[in-house]
């Protein structure tokens, strides 16, 4: 409900609107209802005054015909002062004389009603006329107050209804309706499955409150059943993207013909384990196949590339531990990395692979034939950095070469 | 001052009891005014009479107000039993009989009523007859009020046969100007004037209204009744000053009274009897205001001892009479000034005159 800075609940709405459009009701019914009783009214004053002079008439006629003219005028004057509607009235007789009573003033524009006065007994003979006037100012004000009580009274009525709408609407819409929307606004991921319930549901048959809230349930159902999809694709995505990555990383640092770790991957690693003091001492072997020119001038290219391979595969087959590890330093030459390894290890480790490659034989159109490699082997001295111990075997490589190959050399 | 006033007074009351001791006392519940002529003449009349039967009478008027009769009997039950009289007579005026005779059956008295009786079935209905449900009533005197009317009425066609009053349609046309609606002496006057109509194929009676016995009203009815029926040249009147008061409004509507109309009138007054002299009034008919008095020689014969209820105790006694210009003249020379004394009163009474069968309270037998 904060989340709006104008927020007007959807029953208060409604009992507004009602509210509203029911008075708006009330007051043109009761201003029909005015005008119909504006003309009841104007029919019911002229049928009294009917009856009042159908009572007063023949009292009136026995009297002038009686000739009790005390009794005429007192008749009269009775006729206006013990009936409010009457407001004046004129008797008229034939024999001249004339009655009056009341105030001319009182009648207003309303029209007289007429009788005639005819001897007792008979209905031929006129003896006179009576004109009896409403009371306009009685009649206006018990109209008045009809009216007034009649609209007072719709609008208690629709009060009174506005007010059982209101108490409905609050029992049937505004609770559970708040009840969801709360729900909806403390709905968060930890909470998300958690199911909606509406309190006070019991005896209530099934509406469309009941219909969010089952929305509600088949929303949540299918949102965690699409959760638990997703968190099983994600895991075999990663694992997928993850062999993805370590093959490409195999590849970035392997030499795809000889299987031993490439150049990149040699000067990564070297600079690593010559910072590492765990690691000493290092000793690095340099190995050349001897006149591998010769073997690839004598029996071509693809023949160079299998005495490479098959080279590349002894020395990494021929290393001791998952520490020692062999890159293919360019050509025909190769690095083997011996981490905490001695000098006299380094070199026995290199003697075996010099015999693992001599005892190697290959054949190139059943022409059989051995190849060699010279070795050249130093442990790391103090304060020597990667690039001199290198240099430093290849020196030692040159010199096994330099006395008839097939040879380790060390200092 | 006051000590005086006491002793005068003690010493009236002494002299009342020592009179009543001596004399019976009657007490008379007069419905008219004490300056009403006719009512005035009555008491007259029942002073001598209470005179020479040797009665005390004590007469108070009700000034023709219906209530103020019936206070007027109350005031006499509230009084001591030693001080109420020994008899009451009272008139069913206006229907005030029946209350009237409620309220004293509380006293010592004796009850009779005059003028008027009970005349309505529930007027009946209530009080019974005499010495019934009131067992101090003991009887009624009273006039022969249709008769009254009956014969003013004859005397009035008579009249306008004699001086060819025909309207158009060849008939006596009538106008009645009657009393009241309630008493019984005018419901019976306008009986009797409905009879003599009745009898007369060539009268016919337009309306009858009601003057209440003024002079007035009669003349303003009457002022309407002569614009409503132009052709009407008969006025019956229940009583002399009633028709006083149409000759008025025809005088005024430029009529000649007892020339180009005829009236008649009920009654004895002075001026009605120089009416009939002088030919103003065409008929007229009295001689009721004597019942009071001879009510009296009722009572005197039943305080004797001589129970009226021998002849009947409800007694309606031909009283009235046609008055002739020469009878009224008669009349005022006899009992000009309400003097009724000539008249032997005890001449009428059984008691005194044992061979007298019947009352005879006749006209003809007081003014001959």
């Amino acid at each position: 409900m904060m989340r709006f800075p104008k927020f007007q609940s959807i029953t208060r709405l409604l009992i507004r609107k009602i509210v509203w459009l029911a008075m708006l009701g009330a007051l043109l019914v009761a201003a029909i209802n005015a005008y119909t009783v504006f003309l009841q009214s104007e029919d019911h004053l002229f049928d009294t005054m009917t009856t009042i002079g159908a009572v007063y008439v023949p009292q009136l006629a026995t009297s002038v015909w009686d000739i009790e003219p005390a009794n005429v005028a007192a008749t009269i004057n009775g006729m206006v002062e013990n009936n409010d509607n009457i407001g004046y009235v004129q008797l008229d007789l034939l024999s001249g004389y004339q009655f009056v009573a009341g105030q001319l003033s009182d009648v207003g524009r309303l029209p007289a009603k007429t009788f005639t006065l005819y001897e007792p007994g008979t209905t031929e003979h006129v003896i006179g006329s009576l004109k009896v006037y409403p009371n306009a100012k009685a009649f206006y004000q018990h109209l008045a107050f009809n009216l007034a009580t009649s609209l007072l009274g719709y609008v208690l009525l629709t009060f009174l209804i506005c007010q059982l709408v209101r108490w409905v609407l609050r029992q049937h819409l505004q609770k559970p309706l708040k009840e969801i929307a709360q729900f909806a606004q403390t709905l968060d991921a930890e909470r998300l499955l958690t199911p909606l319930r509406l309190s006070n549901r019991e005896n209530i048959t099934p509406n469309e409150i009941d219909l969010v809230v089952a929305g509600f349930d088949t929303l949540q159902t299918e949102l965690s059943r699409h959760i638990n999809h997703l968190d099983q694709m994600v895991a075999e995505r990663t694992t997928q993207l993850e062999a993805a990555l370590a093959s490409i990383q195999q590849l970035y640092i392997t030499d795809p013909l000889t299987g031993c770790y490439n150049r990149h991957y040699l000067n990564n690693q070297l600079e690593l384990i010559f910072a590492s003091q765990a690691q000493q001492p290092i000793s690095l072997i340099f190995c050349d196949i001897d006149f591998f020119k010769r073997i690839n001038d004598t029996f071509g290219h693809k023949a160079g590339d299998e005495v490479l391979n098959r080279c590349g595969q002894i020395l990494r087959e021929g290393l001791r531990t998952d520490s020692d590890w062999v890159a293919r330093f360019g050509g025909e030459e190769f690095l083997v990395v011996l981490p905490k390894t001695p000098l006299p290890e380094a070199l026995q480790v290199a003697e075996r692979l010099r015999l693992s490659i001599a005892a190697l034989s290959f054949d190139f159109r059943q022409q059989a034939y051995s190849i060699t490699a010279s070795f050249g082997v130093a442990q790391q001295l103090d304060a020597e950095n990667a690039t001199q111990l290198c240099e430093r075997a290849d020196q030692l490589l040159y010199r096994a070469k330099h006395n008839g190959r097939n040879q380790v050399c060390s200092d | 001052m006051r000590c005086r006033l006491q002793l005068l007074l003690g010493l009236y009351f002494i002299l009342l009891s020592i009179a009543s001791a001596a004399a019976a006392t009657v007490a008379f519940i007069n419905p008219g005014k004490h300056n009403e002529l006719y009512w005035s003449t009555a008491s007259s009349a029942m002073q001598d009479a209470a005179k020479q039967l040797g009665f005390s009478l004590e007469i108070s008027y009700a000034q023709r107000d219906p209530l103020r009769a019936i206070e007027i009997a109350r005031l006499i039950a509230a009084r001591p039993a030693q001080n109420q009289p020994d008899y009451i007579i009272f008139s069913n005026d206006h229907g005030t009989g029946p209350e009237i005779l409620k309220i004293l059956a509380k006293t010592r008295s004796k009850t009779f009523l005059a003028f008027s009786t009970m005349a309505t079935p529930q007027e009946r209905e209530q009080t019974q007859g005499p010495r019934q449900k009131y067992p101090n009533w003991i009887g009624s005197l009273v006039p022969d009020a249709e008769q009254a009317g009956y014969l003013s009425a004859k005397q009035l066609l008579t009249a306008a046969r004699q001086a060819q009053l025909y309207g158009p349609d060849r008939r006596l046309q009538v106008i009645a100007i009657a009393g009241d609606r309630s008493t019984p002496s005018s419901v019976l006057r306008n009986q009797g004037l409905q009879r003599a109509i009745a009898e007369s194929p060539d009268a016919v009676l337009k309306q009858m209204v009601y003057a209440k016995w003024q002079q007035e009203k009669a003349a303003e009815q009457s002022r309407w009744l002569f614009a409503r029926y132009p052709e009407a040249r008969l006025v019956w009147s229940g009583s002399d000053m009633m028709a006083f008061g149409a000759m008025q409004s025809w005088e005024q509507a430029g009529g000649q009274v007892g020339k180009t109309a005829v009236f008649s009138a009920i009654n004895t007054s002075p001026a009605a009897m120089a009416a009939i002299q002088n030919g103003r009034l065409s008929a007229l008919a009295g001689g009721h205001h004597m019942n009071g008095a001879f009510a009296l020689v009722m009572i005197y014969d039943y305080s004797h001892g001589l129970d009226f209820a021998r002849e009947s105790i409800e007694l309606e006694a031909p009283m009235f009479g046609l008055i002739s210009p020469q009878m009224a003249a008669k009349y005022q020379k006899k009992y000009g000034f309400h003097d009724f004394s000539q008249i032997n009163f005890k001449a009428y009474s059984k008691y005194e005159n044992p061979k007298n069968q019947k009352y005879v309270f006749t006209l003809a037998s007081w003014l001959r």
